[in-house]
C-alpha cells in the first residue's frame, strides 16, 4: 500500500471531518475478499466520536464504497493480504498505518483495538 | 518499500508504517516507493489540499444538526419498528386461490411471483421497501430470536432471482431465519451461497449472540442492484448493538 493511497483515503474522509478535528483513526477490515467493515473515529476536544455518531449511515456507506474502490484493486494484487488496516492521521500531518494479517476474533480484537487507538 | 515492519505485541502478525504525509523528508525515506508518487501533481494532505477547502468541508455544526444519528435513528424504519412496528406476531397470510399475499397489517404486498413495486410492507415485525421493479431495497427492525426451526421456504430460486440468479446462489434471507425473518419472496434475495452461508451468516450469528445477551440490536439493510438485475450487487448491513453502530458491506460476487 502506498502513500498515494493513504492520501486518497484521507481526501475522501476529509470531506466529512469537523473543522476542529485533531486526530483521525480509520480502519478497513476485510473479513473476506468480498466484504468489508470500515469505521473512523475523530478526536475533537480530546474525545473520540464515531463517524456514525454524526454522519448519516447511508452517506457513510457511499463514502466507504468509494474507499473500497481505491483499496480493493490494490489489495487484490497482494500475495499476503492484510485483514485490517488502521490509519491514524494527526492534524499536523503525521500519520501511521498498521496492518494485521491474521484472522481475528472480532469481539476480542476490537476491544483491544479501541483501547490501543482510542486512548 | 521500506515499510519499517514492526511487530506489535498487542496484535500478533501486524505491521506498521509510521511517517508523515506532510514532510518531504519523510517521504524520501520511503525509498522504494515509486518516486512518481511524490511529484508535484500529487495533492498534499496539508492545508493546500481538500483539508482546507471550504466548499468541500462539512462543518461539524451542520453535521450535528442535519445528520446526527439521533435524527437518523428517528427517521429510520428500523427504529420506528421499536415503537411503531409490530412485535413478533406474524399475521401475514396468503390467499392461495388468487395468489395474493398480505403483510402483518393486512396490506397486500405480493401478487403471484412478484412483489408490488414502490411499496412498503411488514413481515413478522420487520419493515421492507421495494423499488419500481418490485425488488427489495431495504429491510430492518429490532432483532429478536425465534425458537421455531420450521421453514416454509419459497420453492424456486427463479422466483427470487427472476433469471438473474447465478449457479451458486441461494435463496438468502435478508432478515435471518433465526430472527423470525420470513421464508418467502418478501424477505429473500438471490445471494451467493458462500456469502450467504459464510460471512453473512457469521454476522447474523454475532448479532444473535448479542440479542441472547440481552442487548438491544437493530438493523437497517440496504440492497443495491445494477440496472435491471434482480440479483443484488451490494448489501449494506448497518447494525446497532446497544447504540454502537457498525456497518458491513457484502458484494455478493458469485463464487462460481
Amino acid at each position: 500500500m502506498t502513500i498515494k493511497l493513504f492520501q486518497k483515503i484521507y481526501e475522501k474522509l476529509n470531506v466529512y471531518l469537523p473543522e476542529e478535528w485533531e486526530k483521525i483513526v480509520y480502519y478497513a477490515y476485510y473479513p473476506t475478499d468480498d466484504s468489508y467493515d470500515m469505521k473512523f473515529y475523530v478526536n475533537v476536544d480530546q474525545k473520540y466520536k464515531s463517524c456514525f455518531d454524526y454522519i448519516n449511515h447511508y452517506k457513510i456507506a457511499d463514502l466507504f464504497s468509494d474507499i473500497d474502490d481505491l483499496i480493493y484493486p490494490i489489495r487484490e494484487t497482494m500475495n499476503d493480504k492484510w485483514t485490517i488496516m488502521t490509519i491514524t492521521v494527526e492534524k499536523n500531518g503525521k500519520f501511521k498505518t498498521d496492518y494485521v494479517y491474521d484472522r481475528i476474533n472480532e469481539t476480542e480484537f476490537f476491544k483491544k483495538w479501541e483501547s490501543q487507538y482510542l486512548k | 518499500m521500506n515499510l519499517d515492519k514492526l511487530s506489535k505485541p498487542e496484535m500478533s502478525n501486524s505491521t506498521s508504517l509510521e511517517s508523515s504525509l506532510f514532510d518531504p523528508d519523510n517521504r524520501i525515506e520511503l525509498n522504494d516507493t515509486d518516486p512518481e508518487e511524490f511529484t508535484d501533481d500529487k495533492p498534499d494532505l496539508n492545508e493546500e489540499s481538500g483539508n482546507s477547502d471550504p466548499d468541500k468541508r462539512i462543518k461539524s455544526d451542520d453535521i450535528d444538526k442535519d445528520n446526527h444519528l439521533d435524527s437518523v435513528i428517528d427517521s429510520d424504519c428500523l427504529n420506528n419498528m421499536e415503537t411503531g412496528g409490530n412485535e413478533f406476531n406474524p399475521n401475514n397470510r396468503i390467499d392461495t386461490k388468487n395468489k395474493v399475499y398480505y403483510d402483518d397489517n393486512e396490506k397486500q404486498y405480493r401478487e403471484g411471483d412478484k412483489l408490488l413495486p414502490n411499496n412498503s410492507y411488514e413481515l413478522n415485525g420487520y419493515a421492507y421497501e421495494t423499488d419500481k421493479k418490485g425488488r427489495i431495497v431495504s429491510a430492518g427492525g429490532k432483532l429478536r430470536i425465534v425458537d421455531s426451526t420450521s421453514r416454509n421456504m419459497e420453492r424456486d430460486i427463479n422466483t427470487v432471482g427472476k433469471g438473474y440468479e447465478k449457479e451458486n446462489d441461494n435463496k438468502g434471507h435478508v432478515i435471518g431465519h433465526q430472527f423470525g425473518g420470513d421464508d418467502r419472496l418478501g424477505n429473500l434475495i438471490a445471494q451467493d451461497k458462500k456469502e450467504n452461508q459464510g460471512e453473512y451468516a457469521r454476522l447474523e450469528n454475532k448479532l444473535a449472540d448479542a440479542v441472547k445477551e440481552g442487548k438491544n440490536v437493530t438493523v437497517d439493510i440496504k440492497i443495491d442492484y445494477l440496472q435491471g438485475s434482480y440479483r443484488p450487487s451490494k448489501i449494506v448491513y448497518t447494525y446497532s448493538i446497544d447504540g454502537k453502530v457498525s456497518q458491513q458491506t457484502f458484494k455478493n460476487r458469485s463464487s462460481k
